[in-house]
This record gives C-alpha cells, sequence and structure tokens, in this order.
C-alpha cells in the first residue's frame, strides 16, 4: 500500500528564551494509506509536537515530514490550504476548538465545504450523510452548546471529514469523554479507517484505549522507544551552544546517574559513568 | 466560495458576537458622528451665530443707504435716478433687503415771519401801489424802486423740506389736514400748502392756516414762496431708519408732486403777486435723494454670506456706472460678516482642533476594541484556517464584519450627529440664542463626504487590526487569547521618538508663524494648528506607552512590600509583565484626558470671558460722563474717580496711556486677578503713596470755614499822577482771587464777593461755598486747600491789566462757626508771574504814596487830614507788589502759589523700557501735554480698561498730584473763560445694585451719563460667547461619550485579561483562596493600571489645554484678547467628574472580575492552555 505519512530523521527543536528544547530527535516514522495508528508517550516525548509538524501547523527543524504527498518542510501557504481542504482532518481534544458556537451542526460541517468552494446543495447533503453516519442526524439544526461533549466530539469528528481528507489525525480526542464515549468515538475512527479507507492518526496518553488501533507507536524523548539499545549506536543533535541531550533509557540502559566522565577520543567524545575511575 | 454564502457567514458571526461587537460599533458611530458634527457646526450653529450677529446689529449697521445730491433739484434727473436704484435694487439686491423707501430733502429754508416785524405782503402791496403811481407820474422804468422782496431777520429759522411717495404714511396729523397735491395754484396768489413738524410749529410759532414766507438759503432775492401751514405732524416711527440722523419734528413736509412741481419755475402772474414776480417756484433750490433700503434679517443664508457682500459691491458699483458717478450707496453689512466670518475662523479653530482629539481618541478605541476582540477570537481564526481557510478569506470575514459595522455607524451617525447638535441648543447659554428650543438643523447634504470620510476611517481602523493578526500561524493564534501582544511596533521601531521629534519641529513653526493666517481675503486657521494639538496627544500617548511600564514596575515593586497577597500578588504581576498594561492605561489616559481637556477649556474660556468682561468694564460699573468723577455713590458703594489720557514716559515722543487714579479708592474698586502685578491691588497702586497720605495741593482750611476775608487796600496812585490822568482816570480797583481743591479733588475758582478799593482800607470777603464754576453740579465739598491767591480787575472797562498794581493788607481769616481764625498766606504759598512780596511795611504806605506826589500847584495836607484820611491805618501791613514791567500779552497770572509736588507715577514695563527709568528716579513727564514733574515709584502690570492698542505701555499717576498740575496754574477769569479743567471723566464703582448705582448718580447729572459700562454688560458684548460655550457643550459630550466607550473598552479588557489567567485562578483558588479574594487581587492589579492611568490622563488633560491657550488668546476679531487668557482648572468641577469616571470603573472591574472569578473551581482549573 502507498504511504500517507513518511518522516525521515526529523528534528524539532523549541527555543524557549536561551534554552532549546529538542522535542523530536532524528525521527523515522511511515504510515501507509488505511492504517488506524496511535502514538503513545510521556509528556514531552514529542506526541504533540510530531502531530503539530504532520498537520502543517508547525514546521521541522530537519529531517523530512511528507503527508499525502506534499512535503510539510517548505510548503507555501496556498500548500498549506490546500493541505488543509484536501489531505487532513483536525480532531482536538477540547471540543470547543473544533466547533464555531454560533453555527448549528449542519452549518459547522458545511463551513470545510464553504470555505473550499463546495456548492450549497453538494454540502449540505454530505452534511447530513455525515451526521447520519455519526449517529447525529437528529441533531442537525441543533445549536453547539445543546450537545453532550461525546455529541460534540462526534460532530467535531464530521466537520473534520467534511471534505473527505486522507489522513485523519486526532489529538487526544477523547481526553475529555467518559469511558462509554470515548470507545464509542474509537469504534468510529476503526470503523472509518477499515471501512472507509481513511488513515487515522491518534495521539492519546490512555494505552488501553490505544491498544484498539491497529499499530501503537511508543514515543520517547523525541524518538520512536526501541527495546534494549546496547551496541546500537544513536544520531544525537547538538544544539547552537554545544549541548547534547541524551535519550534517558539509555542513561538507564548505561547506568549513569547524575554526572558523566568524557574524554576525546580518535573520532569523538565518549562518555562513561562518573564514578569510574579515568583511564590513565 | 460564493459571495452570498460567504456574506451568510460573515452576518451570522456578526450576530453572534453582538455582545461584543457593539462597543466597536459605538465607537464608530461615534467617530463618524463627530466628523459630521463638523459640516453641522458649520451649517447650524454659524447659522445661529449669524441670526444672533445680524440680529444684534443695528439698522444703521446692516440696511443700504443710497444717496445722492441734485443741486439744483430736477424732478425729471430724480425720477431717473429713481429708476436707477429701482433696476440696480431688482437686480443685486433684492432677495436680502425687501424694502426700498426713498426720501428726498431740500437744503436749508430760511423762515421769514409775516406780520410780526415786517408785514412783507403789505410791503409789497404798497410797493406796487406806489410803483403805479410813479408809472402814472411818468417815472423813468428804471428810476422805480426795487421789490421789497422778503428778507430773514437775523438769526432766522432755518428748515429743511421732506418730502417722498409715502411720506404721508410716515407721519400722524396733529393738528389740521395733510394737503392735496398742489402742482399750480388755482389762483395765482394763493400760498403753498405746508406741513409742519411739531417741535418746528412751536418754535416758529405757526400752526394750521397761518402763513410765512420760506426762501431758500442763499439764493435769488426774488426766489421765496409764501407758504401756509396746512397740518402739524409728528413722525409715526421716531426710531425709523427712514429718518436717519434728521429730527422728523423739526422738518417741513410737502408731498412729493407738490415738492416736484414747487422746486421748478411755476408761471405766475405779475398782477396777482405782491412783487410783481412773473413766475414762481423754488428755482435752484438743492436737494438729497436717499433711498433706504431695509435688510431682513431673516433672508441671510450662511451659505450666502459671501454672495450677499460681493452683490452689494455690485450694487454699489451700478448704481455708480449708471448714474454717472452721482449715485453712492453705503452699508457696513459687508464689513458685519467679514468679522463674522473671521469670528468663525477663529472661534472654529481651537474647536476643529478639540474635535480631531475626539476623533482621534475615539479611532484609537476602535483600534484598540478591534484588536481585543481579534485576540479574543485567535483560536476561532486558527479553527478556520485549519478547516481550509486561506488568509484572505480570514481576512476578508473580519474586513465585511469591520464593513458592516462602519455601514450600520454611516447610517446612525448623521442622526446622532444632529440629534447633538440640536440638543445643544437647549444648553445655556446657546439656549439664548435659540430661545431655549433646539438647535435648527440644517445642510444635510453637505454631511455626506463627511459620513463617508468617517465609514472609511472607522472601516480602516477596524479592518487594520486584522492584518497582523492574519500572519500569526495557527499555534499563535491558538495561543493568542492566553499571551498578550508584544510591545507596540511604535517603541520596536523608535516611532514614538519620531513623533515627538515631529511634534516639537512643528510647535516650533507654529510659534515662529503663528496659529492664523491673515490673507487679502480673510484669516484662515493654519491646517498645522488644527492637527498639533491631535499629534500632541498622540506624542503623550506614545510616551507613556514608553514610559509606563516603569511606573508600573516601580508601583509594583511597592506593592510586593506588603503583607497581604491582595497586594503582594498584583504587584508582583504588575512589576513582572509590564507592557501590556500600556494599552488599558492608554485608553484610560485618552478619555479621563478629553473629558479632563473639555471641562478645563470650558472653565478657562467662561473664565476668559468673565476676565474680558471685568477688564472692559473696569470695575462693577464705570460711569462715563463729564466730571462724573466728582459725584457721589448711594451709601455702602466704593467709588473711584479717574482722568483717562495720554501721556509720554519722561518726555519721550511715545505716547503711554494714562490712569490718574487716587489708589486707597480705586484699590477697592477695580477688577484684578492676581496675575496683573505682584500683588493685590492695594500694595500695587499703593506705591503711589507710600506713606498713604495725599500730596498737598494747597494750605488746608478748617472743614468748617466759611469765609475768607482780607482787609486790604489798593495802592492809589498819587494826586499828582491822577491829575495827570484827566477828570476820569482808570479804576484801580481789584477783585481778591482764589483758587481751591475741594475734598473730591474739583478745582474751584472763587472770587470776594466785592473789591480792594484804592480809596479806602476795607475787608473783602470770599464765599467758600460757591466758585465761578457753574458745571459742578453740587457745592465745594470740605476741606477745602487754598491753592492760589491773585488778584484781577472784575471791572474790566477801565482797562484789565494789574501790571504795576500793589495791594497792602494786614490780616487774612477763615469765618468758622466757632469765630475767625487768622490765615498765614505764606506759610505756603510762593509768589509766581512777577508778584513780590513786602512784608511788614508801613500800613501807612497808601497814604503816603498817595501824597507822594501833588498836582502843581495843591498844598500838601496836613498832619490831621492825613491822620483822618480813609487811606491811614497804622502798625504794619504785607504788601503785594505786580511787576510793572511785565510783557503785556503775558499770560502769566502774578499770584500766590502752592508749587505742585512732584507727582507719584507707576510705569508698566514697556512704559518703563521707554522711559529708561528705575524705581526711585525722578524725571519730567507730560500728561495731556502738561509737562509735570514726576517720580518713578513702582511698576503695575496689566491694568483693567488699559487697551489702547495704539498706545505704548501704561502710566498710572497720583490723582491728587496730577489734578495739582494739570488744573492747578492760575488763569485770568474776568478777562477769559475760566482756565480749562481736566476732570475725572470715569467713575468707577462697586456695587451690589448696579441700577441703583446708576439711577443714582444720574439723578445727580440731571442726565443719562455718556456711557455707562457694567461687567454684566460688557459680558453681552461677547457675541461669539453662548457659540464657543456650545461647542464646548458639543465636546464634553462627545468626552462623556468617550468615557462610556472606554467603559466598554476596560470592560471587555478585563474580562479578557482575567479569562487569560484562568489557571491562576485556579490555582489561587485549590490553595485555599476564597472567591472574593481572587477577585480583589485581580481587581486591585487593574484598579492600580486604570488609576494611574486617570491620574495621567487628568494632568495630561490639563497640559493639553494649557497648549491650546495659544489658540484662544486670539478673540473673536483675530486680535490679542486683554487680559491674557489664563488657565482656568475648577478643582470641585474636575474631581467630580474623576470621581464619577473612576466609581464607573470601579464597577466595570469589580462586575468583571467576579464574573470570571465566580465560575465553578472545575471549570476554571479546566482552562489550562494546551
Amino acid at each position: 500500500m502507498a504511504l500517507i505519512i513518511e518522516c525521515d530523521n526529523l528534528i524539532k527543536i523549541h527555543k524557549q528564551g536561551n534554552l532549546e528544547v529538542v522535542a523530536l530527535q532524528g525521527l523515522d516514522f511511515a504510515m501507509e494509506e488505511g492504517e488506524f495508528i496511535s502514538i503513545v508517550g510521556k509528556s514531552g516525548a514529542g506526541k504533540s509536537s510530531l502531530l503539530k509538524i504532520l498537520a502543517g501547523l508547525d514546521r521541522p527543524s530537519a529531517g523530512r515530514a511528507e503527508v499525502a504527498g506534499v512535503r510539510l518542510n517548505d510548503a507555501t501557504p496556498a500548500e498549506l490550504v490546500r493541505h488543509y481542504r484536501r489531505s487532513v482532518g483536525f480532531l482536538w481534544q477540547d471540543f470547543t476548538r473544533n466547533l464555531l458556537p454560533y453555527l448549528k451542526a449542519v452549518q459547522n460541517v458545511e463551513l470545510p465545504m464553504m470555505l473550499a468552494g463546495v456548492p450549497t446543495r453538494k454540502r449540505r447533503k454530505r452534511a447530513l450523510a455525515l451526521l447520519e453516519a455519526t449517529g447525529l442526524r437528529s441533531h442537525a439544526y441543533a445549536g453547539v452548546s445543546t450537545m453532550s461533549g461525546g455529541e460534540q466530539q462526534r460532530l467535531a469528528l464530521c466537520v473534520a471529514l467534511a471534505l473527505g481528507p486522507k489522513l485523519l489525525l486526532a489529538d487526544e480526542p477523547t481526553g475529555e469523554l467518559d469511558t462509554e464515549n470515548s470507545l464509542e468515538v474509537y469504534e468510529l475512527l476503526r470503523n472509518l479507517a477499515h471501512e472507509g479507507g481513511l488513515s487515522v492518526l491518534v495521539v492519546t496518553h490512555d494505552v488501553a484505549l490505544a491498544q484498539r488501533t491497529d499499530r501503537v507507536i511508543r514515543l520517547a524523548d523525541g524518538r520512536i522507544a526501541t527495546q534494549g539499545r546496547r551496541g546500537a549506536s544513536e544520531l544525537l543533535h547538538i544544539d547552537q551552544r554545544g549541548m547534547v541531550q541524551l535519550p534517558r533509557d539509555m542513561l538507564t540502559e548505561a547506568g549513569i546517574g547524575d554526572e558523566v566522565r568524557a574524554r576525546v577520543v580518535e573520532d569523538g567524545i565518549m562518555l562513561k559513568r562518573g564514578d569510574v575511575p579515568d583511564e590513565p | 466560495m460564493r459571495l452570498v454564502t460567504y456574506i451568510g457567514l460573515v452576518v451570522r458571526r456578526v450576530w453572534s458576537k453582538r455582545g461584543v461587537l457593539v462597543g466597536s460599533f459605538l465607537g464608530a458611530t461615534l467617530v463618524t458622528a463627530l466628523l459630521v458634527v463638523l459640516p453641522l457646526y458649520e451649517a447650524s450653529v454659524q447659522a445661529v451665530d449669524l441670526q444672533f450677529t445680524l440680529t444684534n446689529a443695528s439698522s444703521s449697521d446692516v440696511d443700504l443707504v443710497a444717496f445722492t445730491s441734485t443741486g439744483p433739484y430736477d424732478a425729471d434727473v430724480a425720477a431717473d435716478h429713481r429708476e436707477v436704484v429701482s433696476a440696480a435694487w431688482e437686480t443685486h439686491v433684492d432677495p436680502w433687503y425687501p424694502t426700498i423707501t426713498a426720501r428726498i430733502e431740500s437744503r436749508e429754508f430760511v423762515v421769514i415771519p409775516i406780520h410780526l416785524s415786517v408785514d412783507w405782503i403789505a410791503l409789497g402791496e404798497e410797493w406796487k401801489e406806489e410803483i403805479r403811481q410813479l408809472r402814472i407820474e411818468g417815472v423813468d422804468e428804471e428810476e422805480l424802486p426795487s421789490p421789497p422782496y422778503p428778507t430773514p431777520p437775523p438769526e432766522a429759522t432755518q428748515i429743511r423740506i421732506v418730502t417722498g411717495p409715502d411720506i404721508e404714511d410716515r407721519v400722524v396729523v396733529v393738528d389740521g389736514e395733510w394737503p392735496g397735491d398742489v402742482t399750480s395754484p388755482p389762483d395765482p396768489a394763493d400760498p403753498v400748502p405746508i406741513v409742519l413738524g411739531s417741535e418746528l410749529a412751536t418754535t416758529i410759532q405757526r400752526g394750521p392756516g397761518d402763513r410765512f414766507v420760506l426762501k431758500p438759503f442763499a439764493n435769488f432775492p426774488y426766489v421765496f414762496e409764501v407758504v401756509e401751514v396746512a397740518a402739524v405732524v409728528e413722525a409715526a416711527d421716531r426710531s425709523d431708519t427712514y429718518w436717519g440722523l434728521s429730527n422728523p419734528e423739526f422738518r417741513a413736509f410737502l408731498p412729493q408732486s407738490t415738492f416736484d412741481a414747487w422746486t421748478q419755475a411755476i408761471p405766475g402772474s405779475a398782477d396777482a403777486d405782491p412783487w410783481a414776480r412773473p413766475q414762481r417756484g423754488w428755482i435752484n433750490t438743492p436737494a438729497a435723494q436717499r433711498w433706504f433700503i431695509g435688510f431682513d434679517r431673516d433672508s441671510l443664508d450662511l451659505e450666502e454670506v459671501g454672495t450677499v457682500q460681493s452683490r452689494i459691491t455690485s450694487f454699489g458699483a451700478e448704481l455708480s456706472r449708471e448714474s454717472g458717478g452721482a449715485i453712492a450707496s453705503n452699508t457696513t453689512l459687508p464689513i458685519l460678516l467679514d468679522r463674522f466670518t473671521t469670528r468663525s475662523v477663529v472661534i472654529g479653530g481651537p474647536i476643529l482642533a478639540i474635535l480631531a482629539l475626539v476623533v482621534g481618541g475615539a479611532l484609537y478605541f476602535l483600534v484598540y476594541t478591534a484588536a481585543l476582540t481579534l485576540e479574543r477570537e485567535g483560536p476561532e481564526i486558527a479553527l478556520l484556517r485549519t478547516r481550509g481557510a486561506s488568509s484572505w478569506q480570514t481576512i476578508g470575514i473580519h474586513l465585511a464584519q469591520s464593513l458592516v459595522i462602519a455601514v450600520l455607524a454611516a447610517v446612525v451617525a448623521p442622526y446622532v450627529a444632529r440629534l447633538l447638535v440640536a440638543v445643544t441648543g437647549r444648553v445655556p447659554p446657546l439656549s439664548d440664542l435659540t430661545g431655549g428650543g433646539t438647535l435648527e438643523v440644517s445642510q444635510v447634504r453637505s454631511i455626506r463626504p463627511f459620513v463617508l470620510a468617517g465609514g472609511i476611517a472607522t472601516f480602516i481602523s477596524m479592518g487594520l487590526a486584522i492584518l497582523p493578526i492574519a500572519r500569526r500561524s495557527v499555534l499563535d493564534l491558538r495561543s493568542l487569547s492566553a499571551r498578550p501582544t508584544r510591545s507596540s511596533v511604535w517603541q520596536r521601531y523608535n516611532l514614538d521618538l519620531f513623533a515627538i521629534a515631529l511634534s516639537l519641529v512643528i510647535l516650533f513653526q507654529l510659534a515662529q508663524r503663528g496659529f492664523i493666517n491673515f490673507a487679502e481675503d480673510g484669516a484662515t486657521l493654519d491646517p498645522l494648528a488644527i492637527g498639533f494639538p491631535a499629534l500632541l496627544l498622540f506624542t503623550g500617548a506614545l510616551v507613556l506607552l514608553r514610559i509606563f511600564p516603569w511606573l508600573l514596575r516601580a508601583v509594583g515593586w511597592v506593592m510586593n512590600k506588603s503583607r497581604s497577597m491582595s497586594y503582594s500578588l498584583p504587584g508582583w504581576h504588575l512589576g513582572r509583565n509590564p507592557v501590556p498594561y500600556g494599552r488599558l492605561a492608554l485608553l484610560v489616559w485618552l478619555t479621563t484626558g478629553l473629558g479632563a481637556f473639555a471641562l478645563t477649556y470650558a472653565n478657562t474660556l467662561d473664565q476668559s470671558f468673565d476676565d474680558r468682561a471685568a477688564f472692559a468694564a473696569g470695575a462693577d460699573i464705570r460711569i462715563i460722563s463729564e466730571n462724573v468723577g466728582y459725584l457721589e455713590v448711594p451709601e455702602g458703594d466704593v467709588a473711584a474717580a479717574v482722568i483717562r489720557g495720554a501721556g509720554n514716559p519722561r518726555r519721550s515722543t511715545r505716547q503711554a496711556e494714562v490712569l490718574a487714579i487716587r489708589p486707597d479708592d480705586f484699590a477697592q474698586v477695580t477688577a484684578w486677578r492676581s496675575d496683573f502685578g505682584e500683588g493685590q491691588p492695594p500694595e500695587v497702586f499703593g506705591a503711589l503713596r507710600p506713606d498713604g497720605e495725599a500730596p498737598d495741593v494747597g494750605m488746608e482750611l478748617p472743614v468748617d470755614a466759611t469765609q475768607l476775608r482780607m482787609h486790604g487796600i489798593v495802592i492809589p496812585r498819587s494826586l499828582f499822577l491822577e491829575d495827570r490822568l484827566g477828570d476820569d482816570p482808570p479804576d484801580q480797583n481789584m477783585r481778591l482771587m482764589l483758587k481751591v481743591f475741594d475734598a473730591r479733588g474739583r478745582v474751584w475758582t472763587m472770587q470776594a464777593e466785592s473789591d480792594l478799593v484804592d480809596s479806602a482800607w476795607s475787608e473783602v470777603e470770599v464765599d467758600l461755598a460757591t466758585g465761578k464754576n457753574t458745571d459742578y453740579v453740587s457745592a465745594p465739598a470740605p476741606p477745602l486747600s487754598v491753592h492760589a491767591v491773585w488778584f484781577e480787575r472784575s471791572d474790566q472797562s477801565a482797562g484789565n491789566t494789574v501790571d504795576g498794581e500793589s495791594v497792602l493788607f494786614t490780616d487774612v481769616w477763615v469765618a468758622t462757626p466757632q469765630g475767625d481764625q487768622p490765615l498765614d498766606l505764606f506759610a505756603e504759598l510762593e509768589p509766581e508771574g512777577g508778584l513780590s512780596v513786602q512784608r511788614d511795611v508801613q500800613a501807612n504806605l497808601a497814604r503816603d504814596v498817595r501824597y507822594s506826589q501833588l498836582p502843581p500847584g495843591d498844598e500838601p495836607p496836613s498832619t490831621e487830614e492825613l491822620e483822618a484820611s480813609p487811606l491811614s491805618r497804622d502798625g504794619s501791613a504785607t504788601r503785594l507788589a505786580i511787576a510793572g514791567s511785565r510783557r503785556a500779552a503775558s499770560p502769566d497770572v502774578p499770584a500766590l502759589r502752592k508749587p505742585p509736588e512732584p507727582v507719584a507715577v507707576l510705569l508698566d514695563r514697556e512704559a518703563a523700557a521707554i522711559a529708561g527709568l528705575t524705581i526711585g528716579e525722578s524725571a519730567a513727564f507730560t500728561v495731556e501735554a502738561e509737562i509735570m514733574e514726576g517720580v518713578f515709584r513702582g511698576f503695575v502690570g496689566e491694568v483693567p480698561t488699559m487697551s489702547d492698542g495704539t498706545k505704548e505701555g501704561n502710566m498710572i499717576i497720583d490723582f491728587d498730584g496730577a489734578n495739582a498740575w494739570l488744573n492747578g496754574e492760575v488763569s485770568w477769569s474776568f478777562r477769559g473763560n475760566l482756565a480749562r479743567v481736566i476732570g475725572p471723566d470715569e467713575l468707577w464703582v462697586a456695587t451690589d445694585n448696579t441700577d441703583g448705582a446708576v439711577q443714582f448718580i444720574a439723578s445727580q447729572l440731571g442726565d443719562e451719563p455718556d456711557r455707562t459700562i457694567s461687567i454684566a454688560g460688557a459680558a453681552s458684548d461677547f457675541s461669539g460667547r453662548p457659540v464657543q460655550v456650545g461647542l464646548v457643550a458639543i465636546l464634553f459630550v462627545g468626552a462623556i461619550t468617550s468615557v462610556v466607550l472606554a467603559l466598554a473598552g476596560v470592560t471587555g479588557y478585563v474580562l479578557l485579561a482575567v479569562s487569560r489567567r484562568a489557571r491562576e485562578m485556579g490555582v489561587l483558588r485549590a490553595l485555599g483562596f476564597q472567591r472574593r479574594g481572587v477577585a480583589a487581587t485581580f481587581a486591585v492589579e487593574q484598579l492600580v493600571v486604570l488609576g494611574l492611568g486617570a491620574v495621567i490622563g487628568v494632568l495630561g488633560g490639563i497640559a493639553l489645554m494649557r497648549t491650546m491657550i495659544p489658540f484662544l488668546q486670539l478673540g473673536e476679531t483675530a486680535e490679542d484678547i486683554e487680559p491674557s487668557i489664563v488657565l482656568s482648572v475648577d478643582v470641585q468641577l474636575l474631581g467630580l467628574y474623576v470621581a464619577v469616571v473612576t466609581g464607573l470603573m470601579i464597577v466595570s472591574v469589580v462586575w468583571a472580575t467576579r464574573r470570571v472569578s465566580a465560575r465553578r473551581m472545575s471549570e476554571v482549573l479546566r482552562e489550562v492552555e494546551r
């Protein structure tokens, strides 16, 4: 199957004052069309950074990110608009940020189509179909504020799917929902992926829910976590001030605590635990 | 996206945000309305002002008069003139001058009575009979006597005849009957029926049926007519401009056709005429034609001001052209309208500048609220972007929203503006002009460009805010509502420093070239002047933005020292990131600044009008009439006599304005302002009399002195000399004369009731209760001071010189009820003008001189005879001898006189600079052409009423000191008129009852004073005042509206600011803070910012007013106002305003913080930025 997402050695560095924080460091990741993937990881693992880059909301510091054939590293504003209209749909955790409160449910679904210039009759038909598919047909002309959290998130899903994107990016889509509603949303996403051919990438903290996806990817320290690193080498980024951020699991595995002894060798710098005496 | 769909989205969006956008709508409406107020101001307030100006003008100011002299009068030429005037009137000025009346007035005729001293008709008849007899006797025609044509008696009454087409309607017959037209007499001997004015009839003592001869002044002897009085009339309306300056009651009248006929030669019958004249008529009589063209004050619209001026010019030009220069026209309306236009420009300038400020402030509000709205909309814009909206679609939605608001505002604004302008008609003092009704709003069409400009300005102001927002990334937009914007673009690029530099350059330019440009076509306001205050405010705002964070850091540091978390926590916030507070502070600063400015402006303007009125009047009332300063005022009132004149400091050729005052009185009555001099009036003017004593002008007599007596004799000629002079030698008797100053400063010339004679010792007496002066309305007021003593001839038949004469006197007394008191004339008086004094001469000197030389043949008298002579007197006497060698024409009067003391003088800086004097220095000054010695006692600043622009500098001199110089010189009272008296023609009165005081003074004068100026009356002269104050009312309404808008902005800002910190709020709540405590923490923070903004705003508003004073300094006629305008702050009113604004802000802040802090804790805690 064709790849919908391709990330190659993706690096993202955030600047916070004078500090540079490496959110993604050399991430390699690919996703096939029609896959339903979840990304899990601790806070600060780089999940949201990855999602923002894939959504085109943020640009990578280095490496390559390509979604549905659009190279996001250097996409122009016009290409990004096309990206939003044709390639991706978004579903945010805060469902109030997915919807315009002053529009009715059906109007919210129609909005992306309206912006893309879809004729009135066609967009109304599709909007109603989407609401039908998500069980919200009866709420089509209701105000957003009158709908429950689950209904609003399903409505947000309809909005995200309004223009028929190839990829749905969801950031903690069930973060504010109870278990029942969460399961309902995940079931809906699974159906969309398996029956509709939609690629779905979900970022979540909830490992149990993640298990309901086709593939679970665990992020740690800005890269895909691996089981055991001994013998394997890592390519690490040196920031402008010459600082290197070492992955926590690598430090743990190497038994390195708060101190490290660095030594320049012929082809680089060798790090050893601080308590190991230096060789003469 | 289809347009309809797009518009639908915009409308839904606007509707859903109507609560938030109402502030923007109000702001946009205000901006547009204020712009629209400008043309409405032009159209409405100026129209009222114009109406007011025209209504206040007298008819002689606005009416048009055309005139020509026709000499000799010719009815045909007069008819041609009428045609020319009528045609020019209809062509040029008819719309504004609907009425035209014509009047013809002859030159003087003399009245020759019949049957009074000479019966001219009987004489004529006798002459006719005589020549008839002589002809019968065959006397040659050339030897016949001339006819006895009537000749005027000495001091004959001169009259003029008035006629016109409607003359009959303009008079009321009080006796007799108005005559019909008599173009030729039915009987050749019939007299011309004439009508007399009532006063004329009384003067010449003629009534209906009486006849007299009327003869043109200086004409042929046979040109006269016998007239018969048909009626006696009075003017129907004495004040009718038709009469001009002439008194209709002292005119004669004829119907127009009678006048036309009788000013031509009328064939007569020599037989019927007593003087055998073959023709009759007042031929060659000059007359003046005059047309009164009445102005309709309601007919002139504002936009026609220029037209009517040019039409009046055209009217005059056509009259001159068509009549060959014979007819001229005159009116002062164009000058009046010129003044009005100038005033409009001068008054309009600051108002336009202020409106520019208000509009600028309101535009800032728009930008501010638009930016606030957009910050709140950040996540929504982000959502639209992620849903596929392009940048242009995002911008377009906001622009469309701005357009909707701008269009709605543009629709509503004209009505708001019209309401604003109309309502001010009810605001005093504008209501004085409108009669309490609303102001009529006209010129609606001319507001369209302003509506358009307002719409565009508001659209751009609101729309521009989207541009920097639209450039932001989706992530930035999503966090926009949670993170304040960065520092302003002005500071980032130092544009504020540039604005400061620009302001300074413009200020320098304006200082160099002034605010008003005067060109040939009138005064115009410098465009820079309008923009400058707005630029200054803008610059001040930018400076505030730069320094405000530092101020907040300092306040925050102080608050951080508090133990209470409610103070230390806000203090920490203020100090940590103070930049974002600048925008809020700026809004408050602008708002309170405008309000403070409007209040201070109104107060300063009002105070200035009061100051100007007080300066023009000088005191509660200033009465001007000849010698009015000597009159009394009602009990309880205080008055000061003032002599006004011109003088030269130190005999410079440059003339200064002079007031002679008595410092004590003047200090009590003068209208004073603290900046007029260095101290209060008693200190400033008291310098004239450092010891408090009035200058000594003569020998002071006891208060109850009634007479002054002298025992003396004129030293006679010797008998020899008398014999040589013949039978009737000239009389040697002389009259004792006194020059006396009374307590009010009046100078009196008094004389003894009889002469000192040369035949015997006698006692002469001067009644101190009367003087030769007859123009004083009351008797001399004691105590009197004898300034001079001299002798004159009362009987001038024997020659009036006194040269070579001598008087001996033994005693001088003053009589009082307690008895006589001796008076030493020489204690203070000194001889001058050729008078010499010899003391202790033998009293018998008169007798000795008499008998010193005897005529040839006479025997010397015996001792007994000598002792029995009435010339004998034992003891010693004092001899006053008048030099005999004086030049015959010398005007100097030999007299004993008190030499005037140097007069105390105060000078202003200009006069002092001209004189080059330092305090204490003596010099000669000239006052009213009299050179006097003076001492420069001190400086004076501005003095009320001293505003003569043709003079250089002011001089204040001591009244009594100057009086001795001006009026003390002795003159020959019997030889000529009394010496001129320069009296106090002004009386300055401090009173609570102006009408009562004027009546009291008028009753002493026996007539109305020439002029009475009261502060209230002077105030009413400022026709621009109601207009200006009315406009300030509009301004204040604008400022109040700004406050309302600002409160909306404050509320919005606080809501947003508090929402941004929902997480912090949640944390505080979780830490155990009470809901009220959290609200207080946030409220204190906002209130500190608002309080600082309000304080700076008030100070800034007052400072801005200070920069506007040069505008106001130009009065209605674009001339400098006196006294100069000073900043006037009504602390109470300003305090009330600040209190109200602050109170409203506190309510807004507390409401907004409580609204947010009242949310459920779980809800608050969920508001965490992701």
